[in-house]
């Protein structure tokens, strides 16, 4: 997300991404030129399947 | 519905009726300590917001009390552009009674020149009179107040119009509540435009705290594509970002 969409997101002072907001705004013009998508393929593999959360 | 989507939105910040404007409001054991701002004061140096929507209980003294100290926040914060949207949160029961409330508010010292700053003025009528003639029925609602808009009265796909018909301004974008009736409203408001074009018309937006990866992309999509200037997004403020997504997808 950061790669490819560094007008939306930043790094936070904690180290993760976290929304831009600058004098109020957010700049989009990478989410208008993704409609509706990411712009790459996610990879799901790393995700944890359900079997392995704990609650 | 506009030509091209926006390439820039104002994110508009929620003031809650107990959240902390400054830090000496948070007390020492409610420090979050998670890399973001935490006080409306802190929120407004970190992103230097433009737009803040506030919530109000409808009782005088509390509501006078906030609104003053966010004055003075402001004022003493240099932030003097920023405009305001109030949350009326379904206080009250007609709009003879906003009307009043209103009216004692801009009556107090000092607010009358603080509040030439709302832009307009969410769902003061609770559900159940909102859209009902005589709750609505005001000879000057349209002129005595900022323009009023329906929120949670928008529950179905003729409720914006009926609103309209009422005498409200407009109506906010939720994406839960369906992407083509958000069309249809921002389609009927820009007839209005150009019907009426000496009148103010809404569509608003309300990101409801939703996260990205995939959801922030999906709702900024779709407001900017409907023409929505400024929309509420509080899902930043709420949660930690994508800290809880895999690197690769950071």
């Amino acid at each position: 997300m950061l790669e490819h969409h560094p007008d939306l997101y930043h790094l936070s002072d904690a180290g993760w991404p976290t929304l831009h907001i600058k004098a109020g705004c957010l700049e989009i013009g990478s989410v208008v030129n993704a409609p509706l998508d990411l712009s790459f393929t996610p990879s799901l593999e790393d995700y944890p399947f359900e079997t392995d959360l704990t609650f | 519905m506009p030509s091209r989507p926006l390439s820039r939105v104002i994110a508009r910040h929620t003031l809650g009726l107990s959240d902390p404007i400054h830090e000496a409001d948070i007390p020492a054991e409610e420090h979050l300590n998670d890399g973001l701002p935490q006080s409306l004061g802190s929120c407004i140096d970190t992103y230097g917001l433009k737009h803040l929507k506030v919530k109000i209980s409808g009782g005088q003294a509390s509501d006078i009390d906030c609104l003053n100290r966010l004055q003075s926040l402001i004022t003493r914060q240099g932030s003097e552009t920023i405009e305001l949207s109030l949350d009326g949160n379904e206080r009250f029961g007609s709009m003879e009674a906003f009307a009043d409330y209103w009216h004692q508010l801009i009556g107090r010292p000092g607010l009358r020149s603080f509040l030439e700053r709302v832009i307009f003025i969410e769902q003061p009528l609770a559900r159940d009179v909102a859209l009902s003639q005589t709750a609505t029925k005001h000879p000057t609602i349209r002129q005595a107040t900022p323009p009023i808009i329906i929120d949670r009265s928008d529950d179905s796909l003729n409720s914006a119009s009926r609103a309209i018909e009422l005498g409200y301004a407009g109506t906010s974008h939720k994406h839960c509540k369906g992407v083509f009736k958000s069309v249809a409203n921002a389609c009927m408001l820009q007839g209005r435009r150009l019907d009426q074009p000496q009148a103010t018309w809404i569509l608003s937006g309300e990101d409801l705290c939703n996260q990205g990866p995939i959801s922030v992309m999906q709702d900024l999509g779709v407001a900017a594509s409907l023409g929505i200037s400024s929309i509420e997004r509080n899902g930043h403020h709420h949660c930690r970002g994508l800290a809880d997504h895999p690197m690769s997808i950071q």
